[in-house]
């Protein structure tokens, strides 16, 4: 086991690597704390469509990572939902476009639950009949997100955005797609994706480094196969995007617009680009946040509300500057902003700003490791971008005010989508 | 003023007043803490406060009004990070200086800034429908709770926001200070920090003078309204009256009940209606124990919805009928117990649960209640069951009525 301390956050991480090619972290927390928090996630996610595995190329509908993290839960002896109820254990997964996480909250039974947790991870139980009757429950998820106007604009604006690439589709998948899953798609991208070394365990909160020592040492001797990791294959996708202006009579009750700015991918080291994902999410706050001039002036002539969000997205070989609002005066704010975000914004991109929101990223930083929930998902997150959390701080300091004008120079007539849901 | 030493990265500094609900008031009380958090004579503009904020490594206001029976709590919760690790020393005394300028330096509320405040609330209720989960709440809740306050919108109708004045709300501000239960409370790492300012700022703690009363009608003949939109599946809300309120006896074995019936991955809900029959991907049931209410909220296939409406009543009166069963009850209870254990762990629900206990003297440890926890049985439950009625179905639902 090794240890690693973060002296300025007072963190210690230890780290058990397994044989296999799993690796454990654990964050521990001093006494008094309750909570034993366990992550175990797995870089497979919803942009995993198109995979290679020695030469052979596989397909897979969209929706496909969702629907195999319904059916990680189904257990030939019953839900694993039931086994965790029993231990009194919180259980939930979730899939984001690039990962699929199992997850658990205990103040008791830890052990037994981080061994049922592995146990219900390398049980395949997908059969014809749990696979078609999982179909309703989901397409009730999908239909769930559909009646929410906001999802809908969002996906549709990634639609426009992109021509090619699969984040074009929500990342549980459309009524169609998981109609077309089947058991034995799943089964492969179980064994494809699913296998030891490719998975990555973040224990937080209370813990006894004994006994988790002693536990991965036996699970490792009784797991011991290390396979080939599969290779996500993207189409290729035009810097041009697909639909550049749309609008729709809806009847809502106040007109919406999301605005999409589509960046070229740049081939960056895992550091500069976490650089660049924090540059980007500065350089929106700076342009839009509730403490920028331009917000100020909008919120003033009545143009935007409480609504009103500006955010950065970076997604394997998708990088994009989103922007949602609502607004009576749908057109005038449209002309303000595009004029703003490609022709004058540079004029608020200035260095006390800049100097503010660094004070504020790194307070975000602190408050997020106050919560182990966010702190291990984050601990994952860096980790499968090939970096570590704590490093963070570190590439936060070198970003520069030309870094984030770089890419404010980036936003351009050229890459912008704009969706428009008007009111009828 | 109560104290919390637990070892945060952040420390929060908690302002709760509280006042008896009172219709004529819920505009003014909800808007109040917006208003004084937006601007201040110092920062007299969104923009400078939010820069004044961010200065201070982003420390956040979190206001909030809310109803607790038959109070009205407006909280004021501003967070930052613990001083030591930013090695900032003079940050705490920043903090409090912004906290002592919200609450007192308000000579006049910026008109822009009421105007905003005025208009985004009105915009929120004209996009009400837009969103059709909130919509459905909203509408459940005024059938629910009819001529009930808590069938009143926290905010106010969309009649009083549009009469609201400046003026109004400015004499209200000063005058309403005086008519305050006052409730302090700090949480973090402040061993080495001067915590005498706190109380000069914001006020020694004074004792609610209104007697705290959970009370709600008696069950009446159901009622069910169906409403009808564009929209892909079925909002379904059923309100129950369950007259067990967070002073009585069979308190801990209502929770166990609502936990039973849909608190859980592993309540009857999820299993039956969700896993068994797949007419829905989220259910769940709430319990309101200052007003003794559960509630059922499902969002469900429209071919369906007749049935799962049915399916969930029959699923009800089962469970009325032949009690729960043993493994039910210690599942329920393991569940429940690692909830409160958990929670301690939440700066935010530490700081929240210091100011209720204070204010409605609850004197029982976490020790104790988990033994309570222990101690509850099978007949507990069975009884706390038998009080259940359900009097209220509202359904908001695509597909258009013949």
């Amino acid at each position: 086991m090794i240890k690693k301390s973060y002296h300025a956050f007072h963190e210690d991480v230890y780290i058990i690597k397994l044989k296999n090619g799993m690796q454990v972290h654990i964050l521990p927390k001093e006494d008094p704390y309750y909570s034993t928090y366990v992550e175990l996630s797995i870089p497979y996610g919803a942009l995993d469509l198109t995979y290679r595995l020695g030469d052979q190329t596989f397909q897979t509908p969209y929706g496909t990572a969702h629907f195999l993290e319904h059916k990680v839960f189904a257990m030939p002896d019953g839900d694993a939902f039931t086994q965790f109820s029993k231990m009194g254990v919180d259980a939930n997964a979730m899939t984001s476009y690039n990962q699929t996480s199992y997850l658990f909250m205990a103040t008791e039974h830890v052990m037994e639950a981080l061994d049922y947790l592995l146990k219900m991870i390398d049980t395949r139980y997908v059969t014809h009949d749990n696979v078609e009757s999982e179909k309703s429950i989901i397409a009730e998820e999908l239909k769930m997100y559909l009646d929410d106007p906001n999802v809908v604009m969002h996906n549709t604006l990634m639609e426009q955005l992109y021509v090619n690439h699969p984040i074009r589709f929500d990342i549980g998948g459309t009524l169609e797609s998981i109609m077309t899953i089947n058991e034995t798609m799943l089964d492969h991208v179980y064994q494809s994706f699913y296998q030891p070394s490719n998975r990555l365990m973040v224990i937080a909160g209370k813990v006894n480094l004994q006994e988790i020592q002693q536990f991965f040492k036996a699970y490792d001797r009784e797991h011991p196969e290390k396979a080939i990791k599969p290779q996500t294959l993207y189409p290729k996708e035009p810097n041009r995007v697909s639909v550049k202006y749309h609008v729709e009579k809806k009847p809502i009750g106040i007109s919406k617009m999301m605005m999409g700015f589509k960046l070229k991918v740049k081939k960056l080291s895992p550091h500069d680009q976490i650089k660049r994902e924090m540059a980007m999410a500065m350089m929106s706050q700076l342009l839009l946040g509730p403490s920028s001039m331009m917000f100020e002036s909008l919120l003033r002539e009545g143009l935007i509300n409480q609504q009103f969000s500006m955010s950065a997205n970076i997604e394997k070989g998708a990088e994009s500057i989103t922007l949602y609002a609502e607004s009576n005066r749908i057109q005038t704010l449209k002309k303000r902003l595009i004029t703003f975000l490609t022709e004058e914004g540079e004029q608020a991109l200035v260095e006390d700003s800049f100097e503010r929101y660094k004070k504020v990223f790194l307070g975000q930083f602190i408050y997020a490791l106050n919560n182990i929930e966010h702190k291990a998902y984050l601990y994952g997150k860096y980790y499968h971008l090939k970096s570590n959390l704590f490093d963070v701080v570190d590439l936060l300091q070198e970003i520069t005010l030309a870094d984030i004008k770089m890419i404010y120079h980036e936003l351009s007539t050229k890459n912008l989508s704009i969706l428009i849901y008007k009111k009828a | 003023m109560i104290t919390l030493k637990h070892d945060f990265k952040t420390i929060q500094i908690a302002l709760y007043l509280i006042d008896q609900d009172d219709r004529k008031y819920t505009t003014y009380r909800y808007l109040l803490p917006r208003l004084m958090t937006a601007s201040t004579d110092q920062y007299p503009t969104r923009q400078l406060m939010s820069q004044a904020c961010e200065n201070l490594y982003g420390a956040y206001f979190k206001v909030r009004t809310e109803r607790m029976g038959n109070l009205s709590v407006m909280s004021f919760v501003l967070t930052l990070v613990d001083p030591k690790i930013v090695k900032d020393p003079t940050l705490f005394e920043q903090a409090l200086r912004l906290f002592d300028d919200v609450m007192h330096n308000h000579k006049e509320f910026s008109f822009d800034v009421f105007s905003d405040e005025k208009r985004m609330l009105i915009e929120h209720w004209k996009t009400l429908k837009d969103n059709k989960r909130g919509y459905a709440s909203h509408r459940f809740q005024s059938l629910f709770f009819d001529k009930d306050l808590y069938g009143y919108p926290i905010s106010g109708s969309l009649h009083a926001i549009q009469s609201l004045k400046k003026e109004d709300m400015e004499a209200y501000y000063r005058d309403f200070i005086h008519h305050q239960a006052r409730y302090v409370v700090i949480n973090g790492h402040t061993e080495d920090l001067d915590l005498s300012k706190v109380e000069e700022v914001l006020g020694p703690t004074t004792e609610m003078i209104h007697p705290f009363k959970t009370a709600f009608r008696a069950p009446r003949q159901k009622e069910m309204v169906i409403d009808y939109t564009d929209m892909q599946q079925a909002i379904v809300k059923m309100g129950f009256i369950f007259p067990i309120y967070r002073r009585d006896q069979l308190y801990d074995a209502a929770v166990i009940v609502d936990t039973i019936i849909g608190g859980y991955p592993e309540s009857r809900l999820f299993k039956v209606i969700r896993e068994e029959r797949g007419l829905c991907y989220d259910i769940s049931s709430s319990y309101d124990y200052y007003k003794g209410v559960l509630m059922i909220s499902s969002g469900i296939d429209l071919s369906q919805v007749d049935q799962a409406v049915v399916a969930i009543e029959d699923l009800i009166k089962n469970l009325q009928d032949e009690g729960i069963t043993d493994e039910e009850l210690s599942h329920a209870k393991a569940y429940y117990m690692h909830q409160v254990k958990s929670s301690l762990d939440q700066q935010s629900v530490l700081t929240r649960r210091a100011f209720v206990r204070d204010m409605l003297h609850y004197v029982e440890t976490v020790e104790e209640k988990l033994i309570k926890i222990e101690a509850i049985t099978k007949e507990d439950v069975n009884q706390a069951l038998k009080h259940l009625t359900c009097d209220t179905i509202y359904i908001l639902r695509g597909e258009k009525h013949d």
